[in-house]
């Protein structure tokens, strides 16, 4: 049986001020893109004021805070990266810094670390680092994982013998010091 | 199993389940730890397992930074080729897994990679980890109790606090190394078992804490 409460009545749209919308037309799109082609490589530092697709090689560093920055499929990047939106479908060796957003697509590869207040790893992507989720990205980037795997091999020996440090003890208690609860099956 | 075997695909006495299955199952034990988590304090996670979008997503409600590992690929992939017994795993998970001298971590996410491991390994493992640990640190692991386990370690994705979903992506199977109990104080002891429940499919799930 039918309920009263059941039926769904069309509510009327709340009345909203017509705010006028830019839509860009395909010129414009065209123009507030830049677009390193596949058959490009750029060494060194790129930085300006347009969104930026690589489907090329790019090496060095991309800065290009207030804009997105796409990594296509056929993009193969080894730089850091700082960008609003940072999109990667390609590979990228490198720290990646996101003022919004991150997204590994589920074709991108990313060896480095990653800092935005949103992250998105897609199914199939590959990734190894570290990932930041604090709202405002570090300017001071973590050590690459080369690096880190260089100090690593340095300090196996100086960290067999070494004691756990003082400040250890503040970080923070999981609670979990006290005596465990019995084992349940 | 040396790390070139790892590669050998299924032996003669392998055997097969019908098909990849998917299910959604509790979890008292990740449900204990993330009520124990704070949202005012940051926490430093080690993600041993591949890079799962809802996993991430689920931990980066928590304010945290979260280590990426995908250990199982990195052993897979390592291009380790030997005849000889001799490896030398400390500097191998040095190689593989390279942290930071500095580096501590809170938690350690190694969902069911153990069962993957040889005793030495899984030694070699731990005791690589356990530096980069504080006491207090905990660490979740699941440990098949059961003769046959996946030929590759399922996709675990945490729906909710109380709820994680399981994807096996293989339908062929492989001996399990059944640790137990004894076995996991001497390859890990620098862990106690905090807590441990038996699961329906076999799968024991442990939050160990690093003394």
């Amino acid at each position: 049986m039918w309920k009263k409460s059941d039926m769904q009545y069309p509510q009327p749209e709340p009345h909203q001020p017509s705010v006028p919308v830019h839509n860009p037309s395909p010129v414009e799109q065209l123009r507030e893109r830049a677009i390193i082609g596949s058959s490009i490589t750029v060494i060194g530092e790129i930085s300006g004021d347009e969104d930026l697709v690589i489907q090329g090689r790019v090496e060095g560093r991309i800065e290009l805070r207030q804009h997105n920055v796409t990594v296509g499929k056929n993009g193969r990047v080894k730089a850091d990266i700082r960008g609003k939106i940072i999109s990667v479908e390609g590979e990228v060796h490198g720290n990646i810094f996101g003022e919004e957003k991150i997204v590994i697509r589920s074709t991108g590869v990313l060896y480095g670390n990653i800092t935005a207040p949103r992250v998105t790893l897609e199914d199939g992507s590959k990734f190894k680092g570290s990932i930041d989720m604090d709202s405002t990205p570090t300017e001071k980037p973590a050590p690459h994982r080369d690096k880190a795997a260089a100090e690593s091999q340095k300090a196996l020996v100086e960290t067999k013998a070494e004691p756990k440090k003082e400040d250890d003890l503040k970080r923070p208690d999981l609670g979990f010091k006290t005596n465990p609860p019995v084992a349940r099956s | 199993m040396r790390w070139f075997r790892r590669f050998s695909g299924p032996s003669d006495e392998a055997e097969t389940v019908a098909s990849s299955q998917t299910e959604i199952r509790p979890s008292l034990a990740l449900s204990t730890l993330f009520r124990q988590l704070r949202r005012d304090r940051k926490y430093h996670i080690l993600e041993l397992g591949p890079p799962v979008g809802q996993n991430i997503e689920f931990l980066g409600r928590y304010p945290c930074r979260i280590r990426v590992e995908d250990l199982y690929r990195t052993l897979s992939s390592f291009d380790y080729v030997s005849g000889s017994d001799s490896v030398d795993f400390e500097a191998v998970f040095q190689y593989l897994l390279p942290f930071e001298k500095d580096t501590r971590f809170d938690i350690l996410m190694a969902w069911d990679i153990f069962n993957y491991l040889e005793r030495e390994e899984f030694l070699y493992l731990m005791r690589h980890l356990s530096r980069f640990c504080h006491t207090g640190s905990v660490l979740y692991a699941l440990i098949a109790t059961g003769k046959h386990i996946p030929d590759r370690p399922a996709i675990y994705r945490i729906l909710d606090e109380n709820n994680v979903e399981c994807e096996i992506t293989t339908t062929v199977l492989r001996a399990c190394p059944r640790y137990h109990d004894v076995d996991l104080r001497q390859l890990m002891p620098s862990f106690r078992v905090y807590n441990s429940y038996l699961l329906r499919n076999g799968m024991k799930e442990y939050l160990f804490v690093s003394n």
